[in-house]
């Protein structure tokens, strides 16, 4: 009984850090499946290796040495590090954390005050698993670190102690401090946390100064931080440069389908849903060809907008409407990067229950369904019927573009099934007739005056003289005398 | 007689064992269901309505199947037809118009793509779609699609393709809009139609 003694005497812990030291490498990764992946840094002719996949790792490859060097053990994919992806890329995990704390910042990693949240997330352990998996899912791999000041969370995180972990043997060169201090004070045989607290304060602020004092004061929480805290923008925006200029929508489809996947999380986090996105393709410039990469002009932008019918954060879903819109989309140049946008997120509501009565119908596969339609074909393309009360045939309906209940009874006369868009003119002797007339008349109030004499006919010639013989719904203009078919039986 | 075979759990009738392997949506022509395999429809498979054009009886002997289906929550959708349906006589027929959608693309290639969706989604569906006369594959496609759904797939083609091979599962023919129907295939019916079926 003594273990779990120690975890109910402990409170839990107030923070929470969150180190991503592989955010170089797992950016490239969440790209790319195969091969060894390496991500350099510094001058192009003396690039030395910052991060390496476990394929690169496994030849050999380790940070900090020369590209030139790395690239003699195995076949690299070379990357530079893109400082502006990264910070791109902690935003958007900020903003994912926000969905568990209003209260996040962003440095070098994240820090998250989780002493309100662990209440709501069902409690520490329910917390970390849900928060890890998210990362996990996201293709981030994040290093926690709990503590009871910002600051101690961020040391056991870089530091990767767990949370009962002591901070007094982790060394110093896990901590912000100024590398120079921490080599000076390595000279004098102090290596680690414990240690500098051993050392009487007023000496240490002497000779390294106050910021060590107030760090090791920090570290124990006897000194409030100040922590800029993260608000997330009411708009969504992300970019993504292609590994290579890429000009098939094909290829394209699983960079956007990342792309998407991190929006639907942010979503998610924000428990909200998007009614429209837009995919902005930056191309590469029109005469050369291979032009420089850096912000496009608008004329080499290619912009694609998505809507949905209703708001949703299934990242699928998303994906399968995009996907619809790029199978019949081309680029005229190949694309450098993607830029994804979200101008408005609305407020996400659980979708409506009232379009079918019948419980046994799937109602969630209906309007998926539509928006695939939609998307594909143009939503001109789809059309709902409405009645309308009016006399005249053609003014009797509509075919909208969106749903209308209708609640008028239809008119007890036969009517045609299918009626012509434009009445064409008929010989009448082509027609056998096969009902009396029926008068129809009106439009006088709009400036389409009608009076025309309804008939059920019998075509017994065609133009190309062939006796057919459908059932035709046809009228004799009465004004001018002249005859036209309007409809099919 | 017919009570003794009727009432008589021993005596076991092919026809019966036929007609209970294909599931159906009931035509409501009573001659046409009588003959049909499963007495209607088949649900979940193609079926062809072969007619010259528009006119020809296509839409009696539909309604009662689409204000059937429409009623029981399914949609009714028109698919790329020659002239779209007048709402105010689906209305006359029983045909609910919320569930009523007409597809209206200029091409058979989407016209095709958008019923296979359709079919191939978990929205019971009525799907009415248009084809080409020569288009082998397209059936073979809606025929895919429908497979096994709840759905009811039926494709109009020019009476010109009777003479040809269809995947589809019951193919009738509209000869004119007062003659008898013409089953020219039946999947299901335990003999083969060397003389068309002609249903009054």
């Amino acid at each position: 009984m003594l273990a779990p003694l120690q975890d109910t005497a402990i409170a839990p812990p107030r923070w929470l850090h969150i180190a991503l030291p592989q955010l170089a490498i797992d950016l490239v990764e969440r790209l790319h499946v195969q091969g060894a992946h390496v991500v350099v840094d510094g001058p192009v002719q003396r690039a030395t290796i910052y991060a390496a996949n476990a394929a690169a790792l496994a030849a050999g490859v380790q940070p900090g040495m020369r590209l030139a060097a790395a690239q003699a053990l195995t076949a690299l994919i070379v990357h530079r590090r893109n400082p502006q992806a990264e910070t791109q890329a902690l935003e958007h995990l900020a903003a994912y954390a926000y969905g568990f704390t209003s209260r996040v910042a962003v440095d070098t990693g994240l820090t998250l005050e989780i002493g309100a949240s662990m209440r709501l997330f069902g409690g520490f352990d329910a917390l970390h698993d849900a928060l890890g998996r998210g990362f996990i899912a996201q293709g981030f791999r994040a290093v926690f670190g709990y503590g009871d000041s910002p600051s101690a969370a961020r040391l056991r995180a870089v530091a990767m102690r767990d949370r009962f972990a002591p901070l007094g043997p982790i060394p110093l060169n896990a901590s912000p401090l100024d590398p120079r201090v921490i080599a000076t004070l390595a000279a004098t045989g102090v290596h680690t946390h414990g240690e500098l607290a051993r050392l009487p304060k007023s000496g240490v602020a002497r000779r390294f100064g106050q910021r060590v004092v107030d760090y090791l004061s920090r570290l124990q929480g006897e000194l409030p931080e100040a922590l800029t805290l993260f608000r997330p923008p009411d708009r969504y925006y992300a970019w993504l440069e292609l590994p290579a200029p890429c000009a098939n929508t094909e290829a394209l489809a699983f960079p956007i389908q990342r792309m998407l996947a991190d929006l639907a999380a942010q979503l998610t986090a924000r428990d909200g849903g998007v009614e429209r996105f837009t995919l902005r393709f930056a191309l590469e410039k029109g005469f050369t060809g291979r032009g420089e990469r850096g912000t496009p002009a608008d004329s080499d932008v290619v912009r694609l907008d998505i809507g949905l019918l209703e708001a949703s954060r299934d990242a699928e879903r998303l994906f399968a409407l995009t996907r619809a819109r790029l199978d019949r989309f081309t680029l005229p140049r190949a694309a450098l990067g993607i830029h994804l946008e979200v101008a408005r997120l609305p407020a996400f509501t659980p979708a409506a229950s009232d379009l079918f009565d019948d419980p046994s119908i799937d109602k969630t596969a209906l309007k998926p369904l539509l928006e695939r339609l939609s998307a594909r074909l143009g939503s001109a393309s789809l059309r709902y019927p409405q009645l309308v009360a009016e006399h005249r045939i053609e003014f009797a309906q509509r075919w909208d573009r969106t749903p209308v209940a209708p609640t008028m009874a239809p008119a007890k006369a036969p009517r045609p099934a299918w009626l012509l868009p434009k009445p064409v003119p008929i010989r009448i002797d082509d027609f056998r007739l096969l009902s009396n007339a029926e008068r129809i008349e009106g439009g006088w109030w709009d400036d389409q005056d009608q009076r025309r004499d309804y008939y059920w006919a019998d075509v017994i010639r065609t133009r190309s003289g062939q006796a057919v013989h459908a059932r035709a719904y046809v009228f004799q203009d009465l004004k001018q005398r002249t005859w036209f078919l309007q409809g099919w039986g | 007689m017919h009570a003794l075979i009727d009432n008589n759990p021993a005596i076991w009738r092919a026809r019966d064992a036929l007609q209970r392997r294909v599931p159906a949506q009931p035509t409501r022509h009573a001659a046409l269901d009588a003959v049909l395999p499963g007495g209607g429809w088949p649900v979940g498979m193609l079926s062809e309505i072969l007619a010259p054009q528009l006119g020809f009886g296509e839409f009696a002997l539909l309604a009662p199947m689409l204000a059937e289906r429409s009623r029981q929550g399914h949609r009714v959708v028109f698919v790329h037809p020659p002239c779209p349906p007048y709402a105010p006589t689906l209305a006359q027929h029983g045909i609910a118009l919320d569930q009523v959608l007409l597809i209206d693309v200029a091409q058979e290639r989407d016209a095709l793509w958008a019923s296979e969706q359709i079919l191939a989604s978990r929205t019971p569906a009525a799907v009415l779609v248009w084809v080409d006369a020569a288009n082998e594959r397209a059936l073979r496609r809606l025929a895919l699609a429908a497979e096994g759904g709840q759905s009811l797939a039926i494709a109009f083609r020019p009476l010109s393709a009777a003479s040809t091979i269809s995947p589809a599962a019951l193919r009738v023919c509209l000869d004119a809009p007062d003659a008898p129907l013409r089953i020219i295939k039946a999947r299901g019916l335990n003999c083969t139609l060397a003389q068309p079926l002609l249903v009054p």
